[in-house]
């Protein structure tokens, strides 16, 4: 799941601005078959995977630069790792709660045609 | 009650937390006051993780896009210095602005926005108080006329037009995730580029240069004391002794006939609301060297010229480096960014430097405005109307300020109280198209042509040399109010028209040199003409210890010239200021009973000091903190703390300080000293030499350890290259960097030569450039400090000219 998410987030994040990763974590949401632990898990996965890897590889392209001289701009105390923490942490947190938001969608508004785990009382 | 049915999520907790998460997403994706939009900041899609850099990706580059009449090809070699060939002038200005945009679109925006106090648009409300600075001194005006003579001009017209399409083209291509960082971080937005913002760069470094308002605490210093307490320590008439004229060549300058007339200027200002914005403050390291040694002179058969430029250091650099060809050019050197052209600049058989040449191009006048309606004022006995333009000044944070500006005939109102207002006039605020100078420059051959190029320059003055194969000159270049006498240095009586800046002095008249018989020229920023020279230019130059330095050093090498010896001399951290009078200061002190074993033995250390203002060394620090302490007792009781009011030229009070050392008797010279009934001027001197020599072991213990091998001298003046911004991350700090405010190779910490040249003209053309920068304005390039280090330790690069393009192997770290 995790590593199709991360798939689909590549034509969003390129073509829409940079919350465009929102959309596949919402639609993953909405298509998850897990609690919504699972969810939150699966898009902040994916997210901060994707966006580490990411950060990773570009920052390798300016000699790792890019990740100490932020570090020095952000508040993070001239730590490199720090700014690669931070990127995939609020990535990672977003997707998360956007891919939750999905799964929260279903629940709600389509809980009929889905076998619920929690059991009516 | 079953816990599951609690967790149940009813659609409303689920709207609520949509939205909310909405919410969230948004704010993440706007900058909050100062602080960056995070999210966009931070993705690796959009955020600065896409500003990777150019310089590593890059080869020869041939542009060959439609709005060129043919393609253009652009060389960058080994330092990432481009080589830009074309074939038509117009195609080589586009290709131009298109890479210095790609390079440091940021730093030209910024330069623009400061000359039309416009940066709080893009900054915020904290450079509101630099805007507010700059409209009422009248920048945005300045900025359109300037505007209008490069219009006016084809020649101008079409290098700037051309200069404003290549920018353009890189902005108008650029994505989102392109912008420059620095863009990301203030949530701001890139802009297009138009002739205007050259014409607003031009004028930035034309105030920084000639936007000096020492005249206004000269003024307050009179209010106190009267003329004749302050022309003692203040010469109206700078002593030839502090200057060093022009060499002797076969131009005979203008001779004033009598003495200069000092009387007439007892006027006394009756204004009190003094201005007191530091930009008012004169800016004291904003000069530069130049020499240039004649072929007739030098073993080699070769003209020597060497230029570097002293002003703030900043990242990005002020000044980009760059060959232009074209058919009607072929020329190295350094442009301010965001100009087209070179405003300095050389080839094989021809090469220009400029220095200030600090003339008092901005005088101050009073007058009496009608307390019932500000807006009118007394003019020959009439009470005239002032002509008003309101400029807004807008910031990112919404909020915004409206500027009156009251133009009266006796100049742009900048102060006002109840009954009275001080205006200024600024020789500045009316140039000439000095663009067009320094585009003659970049086609000239020869010294012919570089004096051709002169006569469109009006300001900021410069000491412009031009060197070829046969020889140099010397000129100061531009225009400046023609004075008789020193009335420029006061507030004037504004009630009447000044006649000074009716006609104005020009290059026919000031002061230059060509083919001097001592075969070099050479200019830092000091007096330039003795005292039969018939006009005054100005009451406040720049100490002559550099030029002295300067001559010294040349007259020595005679005719063995050699670009070692250029180097050395643009290197040079010899203190002549400490030389002159560091001997009288250890005897003063060195018999005193109270000083400790430690203090004895510093004394006597210092005593065998060269005067080398090394960044190893401990003596550097302890002259400096000693000589400003004592300077500050001389002065301080009475005319207040150095940092916020005018003192005396440091060579005048030198001079001072010897002349009473000597015995000398006349009390009334030093009625600035604290001096008791009887009191020998000797003794108070020596005495407060002693306290002096106290006060600055005890600073330098105190602050760094009671071993003076710990007083080095790059730990107590640090040298730093800040961002623009003054980001830390994208800064360099605390550099190992020799020199000091007085040496040639000058250095305060903060600023000093940001562009160092030195060219052999001739048929071994070679020559050597350095400067504390990058090509490139991006932080994460490796172009973007590459130079920083080397330049701090006075290494240059040996620089490639070619004749056509060339493909380099690229550094591969």
């Amino acid at each position: 799941m995790i590593y199709l998410l991360v798939i689909l987030l590549i034509p969003f994040s390129l073509w829409l601005p940079w919350w465009g990763f929102a959309v596949p974590c919402f639609a993953m949401g909405l298509k998850s078959d897990g609690g919504r632990l699972k969810s939150f898990g699966i898009g902040f996965a994916a997210v901060a995977l994707l966006w580490f890897a990411m950060a990773y590889y570009l920052n390798i392209q300016s000699h790792g630069l890019m990740a100490k001289k932020m570090s020095d701009v952000l508040p993070l105390a001239g730590f490199s790792w720090g700014v690669f923490l931070l990127t995939s942490f609020i990535g990672g947190v977003l997707g998360g709660l956007w891919c939750l938001a999905g799964r929260w969608c279903r629940e709600v508004f389509l809980t009929g045609h889905v076998k619920s785990k929690v059991a009516e009382s | 009650m079953n816990w599951r049915v609690l967790l149940r999520l009813h659609r409303w907790q689920y709207h609520l937390y949509v939205f909310l998460l909405i919410v969230v997403t948004v704010t993440l994706g706007r900058s909050v006051g100062t602080a960056p939009a995070l999210g966009p900041l931070l993705s690796p899609f959009t955020g600065f993780w896409q500003n990777k850099p150019l310089h590593l990706i890059k080869k020869n580059e041939t542009f060959d896009w439609p709005q060129l009449q043919s393609p253009v090809t652009v060389s960058w070699d080994e330092f990432g210095i481009p080589h830009i060939f074309a074939a038509h002038d117009a195609d080589l200005f586009f290709v131009q602005g298109y890479i210095q945009a790609r390079d440091r679109l940021f730093q030209m925006d910024m330069t623009s926005r400061a000359g039309s106090g416009r940066l709080s648009e893009v900054i915020g409300d904290r450079t509101m108080p630099v805007d507010i600075f700059y409209v009422k001194v009248g920048m945005r005006q300045a900025v359109e006329r300037v505007y209008q003579s490069i219009l006016g001009d084809a020649e101008t017209r079409l290098a700037a037009e051309s200069y404003s399409a290549g920018v353009n083209h890189y902005v108008e291509n650029l994505k989102k995730a392109d912008w420059p960082v620095e863009y990301k971080l203030l949530g701001a937005r890139p802009r297009l580029w138009d002739v205007k913002d050259i014409a607003a760069v031009y004028m930035v470094m034309n105030f920084r240069l000639s936007g000096r308002t020492y005249d206004l605490w000269l003024a307050q210093h009179i209010q106190k004391f009267g003329y004749e307490k302050i022309r003692k320590i203040f010469p109206e008439v700078m002593p030839d002794e502090y200057g060093e004229p022009y060499p002797k060549g076969q131009n005979t300058l203008p001779q004033r006939q009598g003495v200069p007339a000092t009387s007439g200027f007892d006027r006394i200002p009756k204004f009190q609301n003094w201005p007191s914005e530091r930009y008012i403050q004169p800016f004291a390291t904003n000069g530069s060297n130049n020499w240039a040694v004649a072929s007739t002179k030098t073993e080699d058969g070769h003209t020597y010229l060497a230029n570097d430029t002293h002003l703030k250091f900043h990242l990005p650099a002020i000044w980009y480096e760059q060959q232009l060809k074209s058919p009607s050019m072929n020329v190295y050197g350094a442009s301010i960014a965001g100009t087209p052209g070179l405003q300095i600049g050389f080839h094989k058989q021809f090469g220009w430097g400029v220095t200030n040449g600090t003339p008092d191009i901005l005088d101050w006048y009073e007058i009496e405005i009608d307390e019932k309606n500000p807006k009118k004022y007394k003019f020959l006995d009439q009470w005239l109307e002032m002509t008003t333009t309101t400029e807004a000044i807008t910031s990112k944070s919404g909020q915004s300020t409206q500027i009156e500006l009251d133009e009266t005939r006796s100049g742009l109102v900048y102060s006002r109280e109840a009954q009275l207002a001080l205006t200024f006039r600024w020789l500045g605020a009316t140039p000439g198209n000095e663009l067009k100078t320094f585009l003659n420059l970049s086609r000239a051959k020869n010294r012919t042509d570089c004096q051709k190029a002169m006569v469109h320059y009006v300001a900021p003055v410069q000491n412009l040399i031009c060197a070829d194969t046969e020889g140099v000159s010397m000129h100061h270049m531009g225009k400046a109010p023609k004075r008789l006498n020193p009335g420029g240095a006061y507030i004037q009586d504004g009630s009447k028209p000044d006649p000074t800046w009716e006609t104005l002095v020009g290059i026919e008249e000031l002061p230059k040199t060509e083919d001097p018989l001592a075969g070099f020229v050479y200019s830092a920023n000091q007096l330039v003409h003795d005292s039969r020279y018939r006009y005054y230019l100005s009451w406040d130059y720049d100490e002559s210890y550099r030029a002295k330095r300067i001559r010294s050093y040349l007259e020595n090498l005679g005719g063995q010239t050699d670009i070692i010896g250029m180097k050395s001399l643009q290197t040079d951290d010899q203190n002549l200021h400490a030389g002159d009078i560091l001997p009288a200061m250890i005897s003063a002190v060195s018999d005193q009973p109270d000083l400790s074993a430690p203090q004895q033995q510093l004394l006597k250390s210092l005593s065998e000091w060269n005067f080398h203002m090394r960044a190893d060394q401990w003596e550097p620090s302890f002259f400096d903190a000693w000589w400003k302490l004592f300077e500050e007792s001389l002065y301080a009781q009475e005319l207040g703390p150095k940092l916020k009011n005018a003192y005396p030229r440091i060579q005048h009070t030198v001079k001072l300080i010897q002349q009473g050392l000597e015995g000398h008797s006349d009390r009334e010279l030093y009625w600035f000293l604290d001096l008791k009934d009887f009191e020998p001027i000797t003794s108070h001197i020596e005495s407060l030499m002693l306290m002096s020599f106290q006060a600055a072991w005890k600073q330098l213990s105190d602050r760094y350890g009671a071993d003076p091998r710990n007083w080095s001298w790059s730990q107590v003046q640090k040298t730093s290259v800040p961002h623009l911004l003054n980001l830390k991350g994208f800064g360099r700090f605390d550099l190992l960097k020799h020199g000091s405010r007085y040496t040639v190779d000058v250095n305060n910490g903060e600023n000093g030569a940001v562009w160092r040249q030195i060219v052999k003209i001739g048929p071994n053309f070679e020559a050597h450039t350095n400067f504390p920068g990058g090509t490139s304005g991006n932080p994460f390039s490796p172009q973007y400090d590459a130079f920083v280090d080397g330049w701090a330790k006075g290494e240059y690069r040996k620089i490639h000219f070619l004749e056509e393009p060339m493909s380099f192997q690229l550094e591969d770290k």
